[in-house]
């Protein structure tokens, strides 16, 4: 043990950590309550936060800055909201957005089925991504999330993809024929080169029944200089919006009487049910610190019953009440921090084996989750209880008469 | 060896009854003093107020000059200048051998060289690492005397350091204080051995509170 023959200021640090060894069945045994406890803490701070973001977990994982506001073309009032919208989102710092039409296809000449359509969408040449939904990002199967596409090009559902057979392919590229309808009413086809595969809107996008036939809808992007000059029949028009100030550009939408998808207000009630559990959370915490707190004491007090003699026979060496002080601080403190590093180990075991049981009992994909107000209220706790206990174990450790622990005649 | 001047000026102690009654005693690196009486007379009483373990109801203590207020810790005087030996030797469990000789280096600087030198003298290198609850009572109490030496105090007190010995172990201590006193320190003996308080200079008796000197 080299903590002896020279004197310096970690020599006390060194002699606390090194009593805490030597005595490690005494703090082993009062260390079993306050791993329970921790570990009981923690475990409840993180399944109350991760039950409500899996509950949320979709709106949680989308980004906050999105939004797709809806527009019906047949709606003049709407359509008229569409373009104070778009002055306003122009002047707004951090913000960009476009707009993109879509158009039901079918899908009939390929499939040979009339239940089987595709929605085409008609976005600006280059994108910077699309969303179906305020939480379903369009990812290419190469990875890609941007659209970049000439005119005669599309990108297409990785499900149409499958059905497009050698029949589609020329000079080693594979076409496909869109039939376009117009506003005059007149139904052209255009061919397009397939320069990309990406994910559905719906999953899955189509659907076999027993007799063979397909059903279900796929999707289709080309680009807007495909249709420059000219009046296509449009279903809906949409405008995809990215700002970091969402608030306010949900603030517009409801104003303007669009419908809107964000995640902008499903993240915020999320919030505010994690912000309310913080009160119960802290109030447990608090009972559970006192009920720690009443047992930690007497189980010190024994602890240091079991050291009077020692402390005694330092005191008759030489050790002043300052050394014996820093002793049982340092040993203390050691013992509540180890016991928190355990608890937080065995808190993760827990919680993980509770995941597996959910994934492979219940099939469910259960998420862990922690809010920083949870570390917070955890971390807190922790070290209130280690430093209050470390000083009330140090300052008892001076109740000992020198002379009454010796063994004198 | 530094000097050590103390002085008990008229001590009194009680408990329940009178322990120490108009006590005086004059201490110097000179002395060797055998303080002798029954059991329960005070002796271990005189031996704590002396070693600044205990304070004192009455009369005045001097140490090196210095007044000693009762009432105050002298954690810094003892580590710097006394070194104990208890007849229960007092040596703590939970560490082995080597760890409990070199207690006293957590609270002063301790010389390597001083601690291989009781080692050796002492004869006690092969139980260096074993738990002292191992020991027999002579290895204990050399144990227990190198610790009291490792900080080379200018006083020694002993508590009745051969109760518990056999002859050879008797003998073995009682040369080690003279050899300790030889080297300018003084050495304070408790103990109801006639025996061994002849080995002193000097011999006190304890009796009733009061200390005489037996000649």
């Amino acid at each position: 043990m080299d903590v002896y023959m020279r004197r310096n200021k970690l020599k006390h640090i060194k002699n606390g950590i090194w009593m805490v060894q030597k005595n490690i069945k005494t703090y082993a045994f009062l260390s079993v309550t306050i791993i329970i406890s921790f570990t009981t803490l923690l475990c409840f701070l993180i399944y109350s936060d991760s039950v409500i973001f899996n509950r949320y977990k979709e709106e949680l994982q989308a980004s906050p800055y999105i939004s797709i506001a809806t527009s019906s073309v047949e709606d003049e009032k709407e359509e008229q909201a569409f373009r104070i919208l778009s002055e306003k989102l122009s002047e707004l710092e951090d913000t960009h957005y476009y707009t993109y039409v879509e158009q039901g296809i079918s899908l009939e000449h390929i499939t040979g089925s009339q239940l089987l359509t595709g929605m085409m969408r008609v976005v600006p040449a280059y994108c910077w991504g699309y969303y179906y939904s305020a939480t379903q990002r369009f990812v290419q199967s190469k990875g890609e999330k941007r659209i970049a596409l000439s005119k005669g090009q599309a990108i297409i559902s990785e499900e149409l993809y499958n059905l497009l057979d050698d029949a589609y392919s020329k000079d080693g590229k594979l076409y496909i024929s869109i039939p376009i309808q117009y506003s005059d009413g007149a139904v052209h086809p255009q061919k397009f080169e397939v320069v990309g595969v990406c994910n559905s809107d719906l999953s899955p996008a189509i659907i076999q029944d027993e007799e063979g036939k397909l059903s279900g809808c796929v999707d289709i992007f080309v680009s807007a200089d495909n249709f420059t000059g000219k009046d296509i029949e449009v279903l809906d028009k949409e405008m995809l919006i990215y700002s970091k100030h969402m608030e306010t550009v949900s603030n517009w939408l409801e104003q303007l009487n669009l419908s809107n998808d964000t995640s902008y207000k499903a993240k915020k009630i999320a919030d505010e049910e994690m912000s309310k559990s913080i009160v119960v959370k802290s109030t447990i915490a608090i009972a559970l610190l006192f009920l720690l707190g009443v047992n930690l004491y007497s189980s010190f007090s024994n602890a240091l019953n079991e050291r009077k003699f020692e402390i005694g026979v330092r005191r008759a060496i030489g050790a002043s009440p300052v050394d014996i002080i820093l002793q049982f601080f340092v040993e203390g403190l050691t013992v509540m921090l180890a016991d928190m590093l355990i608890s937080i180990m065995c808190s993760t075991i827990f919680l993980c084996l509770y995941r597996m049981i959910r994934f492979f009992i219940y099939h469910e994909k259960w998420i862990i989750s922690i809010t920083g107000y949870s570390i917070a209220i955890f971390v807190c706790c922790c070290i209130f209880l280690s430093l209050t206990y470390s000083i009330v174990f140090a300052v008892m450790s001076l109740n000992v008469e020198v002379v009454h622990y010796l063994k004198n005649e | 060896m530094k000097k050590i001047h103390l002085q008990l000026n008229h001590i009194t102690k009680s408990f329940s009854q009178t322990v120490l009654n108009d006590v005086s005693l004059d201490i110097t690196n000179e002395s060797y003093y055998a303080i002798c009486g029954k059991s329960g007379a005070g002796k271990s009483t005189l031996m704590n107020i002396l070693g600044l373990i205990e304070g004192f109801d009455g009369g005045e203590y001097i140490f090196n000059g210095e007044s000693i207020n009762p009432q105050k810790d002298y954690s810094a005087l003892r580590i710097q200048h006394i070194g104990f030996i208890f007849q229960s030797y007092n040596l703590i469990p939970s560490l082995n051998c080597r760890e409990n000789i070199l207690l006293p280096s957590l609270y002063r600087t301790v010389n390597e060289a001083e601690y291989d030198y009781l080692v050796n003298m002492l004869q006690i290198q092969p139980l260096l690492h074993q738990k002292v609850g191992t020991l027999s009572g002579g290895e204990k109490q050399r144990v227990a005397i190198a610790r009291a030496l490792l900080l080379n105090p200018e006083l020694i007190i002993a508590d009745e350091p051969t109760g518990n010995l056999d002859e050879y172990n008797k003998q073995l201590v009682l040369d080690l204080l003279k050899m300790e006193h030889n080297k300018n320190r003084a050495v304070i003996l408790i103990t109801h051995d006639q025996n061994v308080a002849n080995q002193a200079e000097r011999i006190y008796e304890l009796t009733n509170g009061c200390l005489y000197e037996k000649k």
